[in-house]
């Protein structure tokens, strides 16, 4: 078998770069142990969030999938900091956990030039520093010049509840050891991290009518500006409760029984993904920590009780479900479980995601430290798009902090490492508020169009949107609230606060304000234009500072002034420019100047 | 940059002053170097035991013994540089001090730039740079109350002050992120930090900069105006304060034209000494000139000795300069006390008066001391916060920040968009203090908020 590139794994960050290189007309496998698993949510039913939802919106300018899938599956829709300013504001929806896999499915389906291939892929085959293929457990080999790992949870993957452990990187399936040594074996720094899951629980066991309903938005907004018509699922409504003082006391009674307080597991854990016995430990003067009971979806029996994340023995999971209200009778279809796994180092990977010691060897979700399927999403992308870029013979392709999130993450992965798994947040950007959801198309389309990735109608619609909201603003700019006397601007005006645009819509002659996606945009921009013009500048500063290159044969070890743990830490991550350099950690200010100065006194030279 | 594997030489003591000097070496070849130099009375020899001061003979390049003093050695990374670093304490003659920096140099050291001792001690993380800023600044002072001010920054109190504003910004941060991040977590949603709190750090950072603008003289010294109308002695006093002939002085009224600045040490305080062109009515377009620059120099300066003499008294111009100039008056000087009175009158009895005469030298003590203590007397006393210009810069523009914060806020913006100017406010603390982070406000809304489904 002979293939452009191989994607090993099916997950969020898996599918969509099996979709890049395919749609990008490269011969590609994508390597799983169980097809109907592709495109999974094994979490949580839920996609978006702040800067979660900004990152989809992002995956999908970019001519991505995720964004899609969401929009044509959710079964809720909310805008969370709706009450805040455009950029923190962040869409988020419940999904049909069942329907997302399939609609995924049917999707790379239809993708001419992709192969599923089930198997495990033991190891790796690298010649003379080059990926060369992968051997699948049964021996036989795949050739290829580009691998994209995207292994999730699976590599040394081992779950735990209570002082039980299995090998496994998800319930009921398998753990990809073999490959982890093999990863080993190349010199790729490994790390040990670890996440957990709650308990799911019957559907007709749970007394809703106890507990405090969560509505969706009246008037949902969808991920995709392609998204029509929205929403294609009927709407459910989501439940809340608490947990009490009664399930305090049997998690502490519990406590020197689960794996994560006896020492068994050693990785570490998302601090934003707490598990409930964390939590109780960790705040005990919290008396009740929320629980959002969550559908799995329209027909399923299942509900996700988001908030009680424990690996706990079963025997202490029955009995903290039962001390929540409305779960007093609540069976358990499923119990909750740690899962401890292998991540690579992110800073063993370059701006590409390519390692740097394995050249076509691509890395994206959570092997690559991360955590969420947003995240692995948007790390799928990127890497399947580098990568058919290096197989085109392509420059790499590269994005700036201020320009996306998906830069902000890769450039934090890569120059900064991780200590725990990473998440993604708004204040990680140094320009949030260039960067709210209505900006996404126009900061990003052009490289999705220039991918091949957006179809000529997709294409189109972006286009004519921002053009309508460049003639509108335009328009709200020369004209005068009256025509008679002193009176602001249209555009003075709308920046008032809670001054809407709907408000000042019978004003202006064109129709397409009455469209949300235009709307809202056009009123994110006058009303942010004093913050995000003084943020692009600064943004521009801060590049023409960071700009300057970094030759890659640089020799930091003999740059006199350096001390030897900061010298080898830039050998090691070989920063592409002094920006780069600057946000690696444990920088300080004295070994930045000698830097700079070296670098001037070469350019001087050359 | 310059090179930091040489081993480095220089005078670790201000110049021209006091009874010891001290010359330093900072490097691999300190040890080498002071075997050469240095010969100890005893048996015990400075690189034999560190840390230890030893007697003994220092001697120059020939081999013959120039000083008698005292040598320590101190073995790296157990200094002030974190290399090896040898003390020489001599006498304090310039020719000694040449003798034996000569064949320091001679023996592979070379002088050493300014701060460069500071430089390395930072390299080689032996000082925070903060600490580093405030060293330099001390080596570089000329006075003895300089230094002891300087002392409140090297022990830390300026550092102290940064990190409590940090502290601040970070927990307002962090508070308001933990909302912006996590708006479905309950715990996260908790009580608001008040917007009032930007403007309060605004305000602690407006009263340093205040404070520390009133220490500025001490830094770059007093400057003080000698004015008076034409030919009352102005450059003669000049010239006696400063024990030279600086200024030319003639019998001819309008002889100065322009604005002398010299500085001078009074017990122990820099004072810039500005002799202006005497103050009247003139016709001559250079001498005018020269007037307007005197009175503009006057009022620039931080105080001013309003001279008259004693041989025409206290007359209407008289009067008239000290109603143009008495805000801010160091004293009235009567010149020339050494001649009989002439028909003037007696300038108002509110006025302190010192009589002096620049030709026998009678008064000009006591005056000292009346400069002396009107200067100790614009100092805020305890208060007073040393920064320099870098300091100043990055509380500034943490300053700028925060107004850039209240400004969104009153334009009825939420808090994501002031946290822009609170996030700048942030990065220029955290400059000054040499630090940089952002993990640290993750670190903090963690370890506060419960968060997390």
């Amino acid at each position: 078998m002979r293939y452009d590139g191989v994607v090993v794994g099916g997950g969020h960050a898996g599918v969509e770069a099996a979709r890049v290189l395919a749609l990008r007309g490269l011969a590609t496998a994508l390597v799983t142990a169980n097809r109907r698993a592709i495109g999974r949510m094994s979490c949580n039913p839920s996609i978006g969030g702040v800067a979660k939802g900004h990152l989809v919106r992002e995956i999908d300018a970019l001519g991505g999938l995720m964004a899609k899938a969401a929009d044509a599956t959710g079964i809720q829709f909310r805008l969370l900091n709706a009450s805040k300013g455009p950029a923190v504001q962040g869409l988020r929806c419940q999904s049909d956990r069942e329907l997302y896999e399939k609609w995924v499915q049917a999707s790379l389906g239809a993708l001419a030039g992709l192969e599923i291939v089930e198997g495990e892929v033991a190891r790796l085959e690298v010649a003379a520093g080059r990926v060369a293929g992968v051997r699948l457990a049964g021996g036989a080999l795949i050739e290829t010049r580009a691998v994209i790992l995207a292994a999730g949870t699976f590599l040394g993957g081992v779950l735990y509840v209570g002082d039980e452990r299995t090998l496994g990187g998800r319930t009921g399936e398998f753990s990809a050891g073999a490959l982890s040594e093999s990863l080993k074996e190349l010199g790729l720094p490994l790390i040990r991290l670890k996440t957990g899951t709650p308990c799911r629980i019957e559907k007709d066991s749970v007394r809703f009518e106890t507990m405090e309903k969560q509505e969706g938005d009246s008037r949902p907004e969808p991920f995709s500006l392609q998204s029509n018509p929205f929403p294609v699922l009927p709407q459910v409504v989501c439940h809340l409760t608490r947990t009490t003082s009664k399930t305090a006391e049997i998690i502490r009674a519990n406590i020197h029984r689960s794996p994560l307080y006896g020492g068994a597991i050693t990785g570490v854990g998302p601090r934003y993904c707490p598990s409930i016995e964390d939590k109780v430990v960790k705040f005990p003067h919290h008396e009740t920590h929320q629980v959002f009971i969550e559908p799995e979806g329209l027909q399923s029996h299942l509900i996700y009780p988001n908030g009680i994340s424990t690996s706990l023995p079963f025997d202490v999971q029955d009995q903290i479900v039962h001390s929540i209200p409305g779960l007093e009778e609540a069976r358990i279809a499923q119990y909750g479980y740690a899962v401890e796994y292998d991540a690579v180092d992110p800073t063993a990977v370059d701006h590409s995601l390519e390692c740097r010691a394995v050249s076509g060897l691509y890395l994206a979700g959570q092997v690559l430290g991360t955590t969420g399927y947003e995240e692995a999403a948007g790390l799928g992308l990127y890497a399947g798009y580098n990568a058919s870029r290096a197989l085109r013979g392509e420059a790499p392709f590269r994005l700036e902090r201020d320009e996306a999130y998906l830069a902000v993450m890769v450039d934090d992965l890569v120059t900064r490492g991780v200590l725990e798994p990473y998440r993604l947040f708004t204040s990680r950007a140094e320009q949030r508020l260039l960067l709210d959801r209505h900006t996404a198309y126009k900061r990003l389309a052009r490289h999705g169009e220039q991918a091949g990735l957006l179809s000529s109608p997709e294409r189109e619609k972006i286009s004519s949107r921002e053009t309508s909201v460049i003639k509108i603003l335009a328009f709200l700019a020369s004209t005068k609230l009256r025509s008679t006397g002193e009176a602001p601007t249209l555009a003075a005006f709308l920046a008032r606060p809670n001054v809407t645009a709907r408000e000042i819509s019978e004003l202006v002659p064109f129709a397409e304000l009455n469209d949300p996606w235009v709307r809202l945009y056009v009123e994110s921009e006058v009303k942010g234009a004093g913050y995000k013009q003084r943020q692009k500048m600064e943004a521009e500063k801060l590049a023409a500072a960071g700009s300057v290159a970094i030759p890659r044969d640089f020799g930091f070890a003999s740059l006199p002034g350096l001390s030897r743990e900061i010298a080898s830490r830039l050998e090691q991550l070989r920063p592409e420019t002094i920006g780069q350099a600057e946000r690696i950690p444990g920088m300080t200010p004295a070994a930045l100047t000698v830097l700079r100065v070296a670098l001037a006194r070469k350019r001087g030279r050359s | 940059m310059p090179d930091t594997t040489a081993t480095i030489v220089a005078e670790a003591t201000p110049p021209g002053r006091g009874g010891l000097a001290v010359l330093r070496l900072s490097g691999e070849k300190s040890a080498e170097i002071l075997r050469r130099i240095f010969s100890p009375a005893g048996k015990a020899a400075p690189w034999d035991s560190p840390r230890h001061l030893t007697f003994g003979e220092f001697l120059d390049l020939d081999g013959a013994a120039v000083d008698r003093g005292l040598a320590v050695y101190f073995a790296a990374p157990a200094s002030f540089t974190g290399e090896d670093v040898a003390e020489c304490h001599l006498h304090c003659s310039p020719a000694v001090i040449h003798a034996v920096k000569q064949a320091c140099m001679a023996l592979g050291a070379r002088p050493a730039l300014p701060g460069e001792f500071s430089y390395r001690a930072v390299l080689n993380g032996r000082m925070g740079a903060l600490e580093a800023e405030a060293a330099n600044e001390m080596a570089s002072f000329e006075t003895a109350l300089q230094a002891k001010t300087a002392g409140i920054a090297v022990a830390g109190g300026l550092q102290a002050r940064l990190e409590a504003l940090r502290e601040r910004l970070l927990e307002l941060s962090a508070a308001w992120e933990a909302r912006i991040e996590f708006p479905e977590e309950s715990y996260a949603q908790g009580k608001m930090p008040a917007r009032e709190e930007v403007a309060a750090i605004a305000a602690e950072i407006r009263g340093m900069l205040a404070r520390s603008n009133s220490s500025r003289p001490l830094r770059r010294g007093w400057r003080i105006a000698i004015c008076g109308a034409p030919n009352v002695g102005k450059s003669s006093l000049f010239n006696a304060i400063l024990q030279r002939e600086r200024a030319l002085v003639t019998p001819h009224p309008g002889t100065t034209r322009d604005v002398l600045e010299e500085t001078v040490d009074i017990h122990g305080l820099p004072v810039i000494l500005l002799d202006t062109a005497g103050i009247r009515e003139s016709d001559d377009p250079v001498e005018r000139l020269g007037v307007e620059k005197g009175i503009e120099a006057a009022r620039g300066a931080d105080g001013v000795l309003l001279l008259y003499s004693k041989a025409s008294g206290w007359r209407a111009e008289e009067k008239d300069l000290a109603a143009v100039l008495g805000g801010n008056l160091v004293g009235l000087v009567e010149t020339k006390c050494d001649l009989a009175a002439g028909g003037g009158g007696l300038p108002p009895p509110g006025l302190e008066r010192l009589s002096v005469s620049s030709l026998t030298g009678e008064g000009l003590s006591a005056l000292m001391d009346r400069i002396a203590h009107w200067a100790l007397g614009t100092l805020p006393g305890e208060a007073a916060l040393l920064l320099n210009e870098r300091q100043r810069e990055a509380l500034q523009r943490a300053g700028e920040g925060l107004a850039e914060a209240e400004a969104y806020l009153a334009l009825g913006n939420t808090e994501e968009v002031a946290l822009a100017g609170i996030g700048k406010a942030s990065e220029a603390i955290d400059e000054a203090l040499g630090l940089k982070s952002r993990e640290e406000l993750y670190d903090l809304i963690f370890s506060r908020f419960c968060i997390g489904k």
